[in-house]
């Protein structure tokens, strides 16, 4: 190499110009690859469903083809269990009257099984032959997203017009269950699907955060331009006045154009711009996605998330969104499958008066309890521990067991005995549940699978089989079951099915003795009203006590009546109910006159307590969420009964809420509910009572009309909770969306597992869906999957929080620092006439962002943590407590500004007083311009990465590894540099020069001092005299870390003499008294005495050794805490 | 079902339960550090101060004595003895040598001793490139570039009388630019070619010249008193020739005798911040003492919690 050249400014345009255009790149494509591998994990998915198989006619044969490759028109057979891949007509199944059953979970969260029926006309079309030859026209509507409604008709060539309506109509969407096959016409493919319709594109979301700083940037490039204004107006000025003047700068040798003072103005304009660009921070966006990208491979990791029965992690699909979480406010809810397993179990069951069953629901009410966080927790604790004791069994699919409901059906005196048989009789008759298996392949009753439209229905046959009644066997015109041993057939004459209008089913039965008898099951208002009135029924006040009780705790309830029918009596009703059947005008209405003329004067058997079981830990996580501030919307496509009893269920209602009803059909009914409801609100009485909001979505659509929906969003936003029951899926979008626009600065979370919830997800700020269940179309719109919804307390609280916290630290941070640096050009600018020369080289500049100081706030934004996840699940309230959203305001905004110019102001100034004019080296050889500015910059290094020391609350060995191993890089970087003539001619030697004097030593203490005095000052003014709740709660985990480490040491010395222990543990049992005991903690302690008097009582049946040990065990324990307990109140 | 495929290890790193101290800022070790920091920079900052007392400096405008192009002569008394080292110094003021046309227009390899065609020139030494402007690499100046072209060029003698005092006009300026930064190209200009600015790239008047100063008013080691002193009461004599034309940027230049201490020259801030600042860490640190014992708060008590 002949010569190096790199003198300073030899070549600045190009340098800065690369200088700024790598980072830039470097930028945007870290987003761009990141980008480009989420949308090839989308595509992945997209492609495992586009290829997915279905038989499709094609020439002359079904052939298997891919979903992607089924037309409109194409003939699809899809047989049982099968996922459709179309809207399809059906045509015929495998059912002589065109019958097939589908699962619409996945569209609207029923899990019940619907009913559709082919046309008479077009059975005929199951087999290809036929379906050959078809030759029809076929019209419908366009496609739309109404998936309760269908419109078209069918032309054959005869001229045989018919019409359709949903009831032919098979969504995308849903499957095919109890059919073996279907065969239909494909109506809307693709994007034309009601599934699709009812989705809308997937957002590319923005975190709220993110939003937020294009206006913290915009300010920050407004200074910039300030900045670069002064600059330049200044450079104008000088020259103009110092043009003639300063014959040293050689002016009048330069270029005419370079002698221009307006030119120059301009120049020094775009030179200011350029020297203090790093005050728009474009590594910041390399920082965030690094930081976000940890924080979601955190969130992945996290084994507190994973489900271990299914072995599903949760799952951050995106990693947008990791600081939104941090401050969600308002949660809508899907139910089924979301809160509830989707498991019905038989709990409790109240016959004749008595109640069976010991269920006890330990969530209810307890929405009360808010204040009382710590009782709650202690008792949810002391469950855990039970649980981990082994006490408690698996509660899953629990058999309904109870001695004394089989000894009352064979012992007790008549009338109990006959109630408990007619009370099994109805649960094993009235209901249209079928049996899978073969019975001759069963051996055991126990294997028999039920199919049921409901999960209720299961629950109860299942019941009834584990209480001996075991339905066998279903034809159309009988059932078979088996009661304790003996086969019964008993002959079904009719059954008047359930319906959500009639809120009843009943069945008439022939028993095999001949008596004609209708057992009835139904809501207990339906049941109430036509039971026997004559005489009162002693035990219906009493069971409807029952039935209040059960509610309370939860559970889903009906009622059982039945009547005995005579001959006679039957026959003619029959008449009347065929004749009805048989009308072509008013057949429904007529029906239904019949059934009310047949169910009446009825009496009271009993009622059942079904619980739709809950997710394990939902009422804490809703608890928890609720005492975080977050308030809780549940938007089920269930009826309202159910959707209410989960409310409870979950603590999401309680007991003494007010419950406002909305459930109107008209706009006027709407209206006056609307008047009535906004009465009890701002009634004084009802101030304080807590409130909650029940509306179905048929008076939701009035509510969302933009006449009505800010008054509608009012009177939700002054309810605890809101339930929407019987929504659809674009409605749950539109409640969401109604939110998130309406709600000043509100951060929506939708969470949910079926494809009716995809719409809602999307519309959410934040996304969640549950995974691990079958449907992935949740799951794949979401931001976020969690296998259990008791995840997203976690999620929001522990990971939300840590996230919200670190995220905008380094935003802020990054803020600071770089204003912090680029200010002092500007202070330079007043001392270098305006010249925009670079107090610092210019490579210091462009790797200030990449080498000295992005690494410990990287680290600090990936790792830290400010209180313990234990304390943030424990306190929930901190989620919302500290005012978050306060530290990303304007306000802290300016604040870390400010204290980058005063730190900017202190760097500066204190050299330029130290050594500026004066000599300042003891040798008297003179300084120079770059030895300024390189002590300037070891100052900023300095100072700047000690402001991340002071900021961070969690110290590993990684903060310190980056905080001092940047400064250290800093030195040795630069002493490198300094020496190698090469690298840098004008910094050769300087740093040698600078950093020998005493004096840089001097005020480098001086200016950390200055710099972070006013911080740490404030710091302290704040934790000791206006502590923000985390503050007490970092203390409070202080205390206990040192609590933990006094009884570790106690333990140590505890082992030393445990051999004498043992002994004497083993042989009094009166070991405590000899631990001074405060009078206040007697209850406790004798509470603990008699535990352990169990614990030993218990060991001392088996009289092994291994277990006479494990006595040990627990009273050394025992004993501990007691210590512990009296030391700690004696301070 | 069971199988864990998807479960992540239980790693304290991906728990996120990395062994970690979380330092809170306490009463009780707070206020100890602040009144011990308080009192160590007060001690420290009365140090300083007393060392710089102990520095003599003398300081004489000449600029407004003395025509430019004529020699005169400036005296001065030491107001008390001056031990050696002495170093004297000349200031100029308003003169920007940090300005960035000033500042670049320079040539290191240059300077570092070799020989430089037109258009390296041209690139970097604007706007003072070769005699006459000609495009030619012979006509390159030696060296080019404004800051050799604006070279301050007086010529400063001590004197007791008539005797000139030994003032050292070498090693003053850094070794390492003497001995490796600065080298004098093969063969050395000629001093009498129109090219020449500057014959000898070793001189450490150049050198020091070269490295630019911080500020517009600055100060550049002229020469050192290595042996004896100036005595006190005594009157010394500068002969200045009197080259360098600052009026007409407003400039001023002066003369600076002075002597150092280990922390450098007359210069009483660093004393005075380090006092300033130890008394307000001591004043902090007794009012947050005061706070503590009047009225405490307990750390760790639950009742403090808002929702409590």
């Amino acid at each position: 190499m002949k010569r190096d050249r790199s003198p300073e400014i030899n070549s600045q345009k190009t340098k800065t110009f690369l200088e700024k255009i790598v980072p830039l790149t470097v930028v945007l494509s870290i987003t761009a690859i990141r980008e480009a591998y989420e949308d090839y994990q989308r595509h992945k998915s997209d492609n495992k469903t586009n290829n997915r198989e279905v038989l499709v006619l094609r020439n002359g044969e079904w052939l298997p083809t891919a979903w992607k490759d089924v037309h409109v028109s194409d003939f699809v057979k899809v047989r049982e269990n099968e996922f459709l891949p179309v809207d399809l007509l059906l045509l015929s199944s495998n059912d002589e009257r065109g019958i097939c059953y589908i699962d619409t979970r996945n569209l609207d969260g029923e899990t019940n099984l619907k009913i559709r029926q082919a046309l008479p006309e077009t059975l005929e079309f199951s087999n290809i032959d036929n379906l050959q030859k078809i030759n029809a026209q076929f019209a419908c509507e366009l496609p739309n997203n109404n998936i309760s409604g269908f419109d078209g008709n069918i032309t054959f060539e005869k001229g045989v017009k018919l019409s359709l309506n949903q009831n032919q109509l098979l969504l995308r969407g849903s499957t095919l269950k109890n059919s073996k096959w279907v065969i239909g016409f494909t109506v809307f493919t693709g994007k034309d699907t009601k599934l699709i319709q009812n989705s809308k594109d997937a957002p590319s979301k923005r975190s709220s955060v993110e939003i937020q700083l294009n206006p913290r940037l915009i300010t920050l490039f407004i200074f910039l331009m300030f900045m670069g204004i002064v600059g330049g107006t200044m450079t104008t000025l000088w020259e103009r006045k110092w043009q003639n003047k300063a014959w040293y700068m050689g002016f009048e040798k330069q270029s005419k154009l370079a002698q221009n003072v307006f030119v120059s103005g301009i120049i020094g304009f775009l030179s200011f711009v350029i020297v203090s660009n790093v005050i728009v921070p474009i590594s910041l966006y390399v920082s965030l996605e690094i930081v976000k990208f940890s924080q979601s491979w955190f969130i992945e990791k996290d084994l507190k998330m994973y489900h271990k029965k299914t072995d599903t992690p949760a799952k951050a699909r995106t990693s947008n969104l990791t600081e939104e979480i941090g401050c969600v406010d308002h949660i809508f809810s899907d139910k089924t499958g979301t809160l509830t397993c989707n498991i019905m179990n038989f709990q409790k069951c109240s016959i004749n008066g008595e109640i069976y069953g010991s269920y006890q629901n330990k969530h209810a009410n307890n929405y009360y309890n808010k204040g009382k966080g710590k009782k709650y927790m202690e008792r949810e604790k002391e469950k855990e521990k039970e649980k981990k004791r082994g006490k408690e069994g698996k509660n899953i699919k629990k058999k309904f067991k109870d001695k004394n409901l089989l000894r009352d059906l064979h012992e007790s005196e008549e009338i109990q005995s006959n109630n408990i048989h007619d009370f099994l009789l109805t649960m094993s008759l009235c209901h249209t549940v079928i049996v899978q298996n073969d019975l001759d392949e069963i051996e055991n009753y126990s294997e028999i699978q039920y199919q049921a439209s409901s999960p209720d229905e299961e629950a109860l046959v299942k019941a009834a089989r584990d209480l001996g009644y075991t339905f066998l066997e279903r034809t159309p015109k009988s059932i078979t079951i088996d009661i304790e041993g003996k086969k019964m057939i008993y002959e079904v004459l009719n059954i008047l099915e359930f319906n959500s209008a009639r809120k009843r089913m009943s069945v008439i039965v022939k028993d095999p003795e001949g008596q004609i008898i209708l057992l009835m099951k139904g809501a207990d208002d339906t049941i109430y009203e036509r039971l026997y009135k004559e005489i009162t029924q002693i035990n219906s006040d009493i069971t409807h006590n029952h039935i209040e009780l059960f509610a309370s705790e939860g559970l889903r309830t009906l009622c059982f009546a039945k009547k005995n029918l005579n001959d006679e009596e039957y026959l003619e009703w029959n008449k009347i109910f065929h004749e009805a059947n048989t009308l072509t005008v008013d057949r429904k209405k007529n029906v239904e006159k019949a059934c009310e003329q047949i169910e009446n004067n009825l009496f009271l058997i009993g009622a059942s307590a079904i619980e739709d079981k809950l997710q394990k830990g939902v009422p804490k996580a809703i608890s928890s969420l609720s005492q975080a501030g977050i308030k809780i919307w549940v938007l089920t496509g269930d009826k309202r009964g159910t959707a209410i009893n989960i409310g409870f269920a979950c603590s999401l209602l309680t007991k003494g809420m007010h419950l406002i009803n909305i459930k109107s059909e008209s706009l006027d009914e709407y209206l006056i509910e609307m008047e009535n409801a906004n009465e009890i609100i701002f009634n004084q009485n009802n101030k304080n009572k807590p409130r909650a909001l029940i509306i179905s979505g048929k008076a939701l659509r009035f509510a969302l009309t933009e006449d009505q929906k800010i008054s509608f969003l009012n009177l939700a936003q002054r309810c605890q909770a809101v339930i929407c029951c019987r929504v659809s899926p674009i409605q749950k979008s539109q409640v969401v969306m109604l939110v998130k626009e309406n709600v000043k600065e509100s951060i929506t979370l939708a969470i949910g597992d079926g494809a009716n919830d995809v719409s809602m997800i999307q519309a959410a700020h934040v996304g969640v869906g549950i995974s691990g269940n079958e449907g992935m179309q949740a799951v794949n719109s979401s931001d976020y999957s969690i296998a259990q919804f008791r995840f997203l307390s976690r999620l929001l609280l522990v990971h939300g929080r840590w996230c919200y916290k670190r995220v905008t630290k380094v935003i802020l941070y990054s803020f600071y620092k770089n204003v912090a640096l680029s200010f002092m050009q500007i202070l330079f600018g007043y001392f270098s006439g305006w010249s925009a020369q670079t107090l610092f080289p210019a490579f210091l500049m462009s790797t200030y962002n990449l080498f000295f100081t992005s690494l410990p706030i990287l680290i600090v934004g990936i790792f830290d943590q400010d209180i313990s996840d234990e304390s943030e699940e424990k306190y929930p309230q901190l989620y919302s407590g500290d005012n978050q959203k306060d530290e990303f305001s304007f306000k802290s905004y300016w604040v870390w500004i400010i204290e980058g110019l005063y730190h900017a102001c202190v760097m500066f100034f204190i050299p330029l007083l130290v050594m500026g004019t004066n000599i300042a080296r003891s040798d008297g050889k003179p300084t120079s311009f770059w030895v300024y500015g390189l002590i300037i910059y070891t100052f900023v290094v300095f100072v700047v990465n000690l402001k991340v020391a002071i900021e961070t609350t969690y110290w590993t060995w990684m903060h310190h590894f980056t905080i001092w191993g940047s400064i250290i890089f800093w030195f040795l970087l630069i002493f490198l540099i300094c020496n190698s003539f090469k690298m840098n001619s004008y910094l050769y030697a300087v740093a040698n020069e600078a950093f020998a004097q005493p004096h840089f030593w001097i005020s480098l203490l001086l200016v950390v001092f200055i710099c972070l005095l006013p911080d740490i000052t404030w710091k302290y003014i704040r934790r000791n005299y206006f502590p923000k709740d985390f503050h007490i709660i970092q203390e409070i985990e202080k205390k206990r870390a040192k609590q933990e480490k006094k009884k570790n040491k106690f333990r140590f010395k505890q082992s030393e003499s445990s051999n004498d222990e043992k002994d004497h543990l083993l042989n009094s049992k009166n070991h405590i008294t000899y631990t001074n005991v405060p009078t206040k903690k007697k209850n406790y302690l004798q509470g603990t005495l008699s535990d352990i008097k169990i614990d030993s009582e218990d060991s001392m049946l088996g009289s092994n050794f291994s277990s006479s040990s494990n006595i040990i065990l627990v009273k050394k324990e025992k004993k501990k805490s007691i210590r512990i307990d009296s030391s700690d109140s004696f301070h | 079902m069971s199988e864990a495929i998807n479960k992540s290890r239980a790693s304290k790193f991906k728990q996120q339960k990395l062994p970690a101290r979380q330092p809170i800022l306490k009463p009780r070790s707070v206020i100890p550090t602040m009144l011990v920091l308080g009192i160590f920079f007060i001690v420290m900052g009365v140090i300083f101060v007393l060392s710089v007392d102990s520095v003599i400096e003398v300081s004489k405008r000449y600029d407004d004595k003395c025509e430019i192009g004529s020699n005169c002569t400036i005296t001065f008394e030491p107001p008390s003895d001056m031990e050696s080292p002495v170093y004297f110094y000349y200031e100029l003021t308003n003169f920007y040598q940090n300005h960035r046309r000033y500042v670049k227009s320079r040539d290191d390899t240059q300077l570092g001793g070799e020989i430089l065609s037109y258009e390296d020139a041209e690139e970097l030494c604007d706007p003072i490139i070769s005699l006459d402007g000609e495009e030619k690499d012979s006509m390159v100046y030696q060296p080019c570039g404004l800051i050799v072209w604006s070279q301050f060029n007086d010529t400063l003698t001590v004197k007791n009388g008539d005797e000139v005092l030994d003032f050292n006009e070498n090693g003053i300026a850094w070794e390492s630019d003497i001995e490796s930064k600065f080298q004098n190209p093969d063969p050395k200009p000629d001093p009498d070619s129109p090219t020449t600015l500057q014959s000898d790239f070793t001189e450490e008047h150049f050198v020091i010249w070269m490295r630019v100063a911080a500020l517009p008013t600055f100060r550049k080691l002229y020469a050192v008193l290595e042996n004896g002193k100036l005595e006190q009461g005594k009157q010394y004599s500068v002969n200045i020739e009197n080259n360098y034309p600052v009026s007409s940027f407003d400039g001023q230049k002066s003369l600076i005798f002075t002597t150092t201490t280990w922390v450098g020259g007359k210069n009483t801030f660093l004393g005075y911040a380090y006092i300033s600042l130890g008394s307000i860490l001591f004043l902090i640190g007794l009012g947050f003492l005061l706070k503590h014992l009047i009225k405490p708060r307990e750390l760790g008590k639950e009742k403090y919690l808002k929702w409590e």
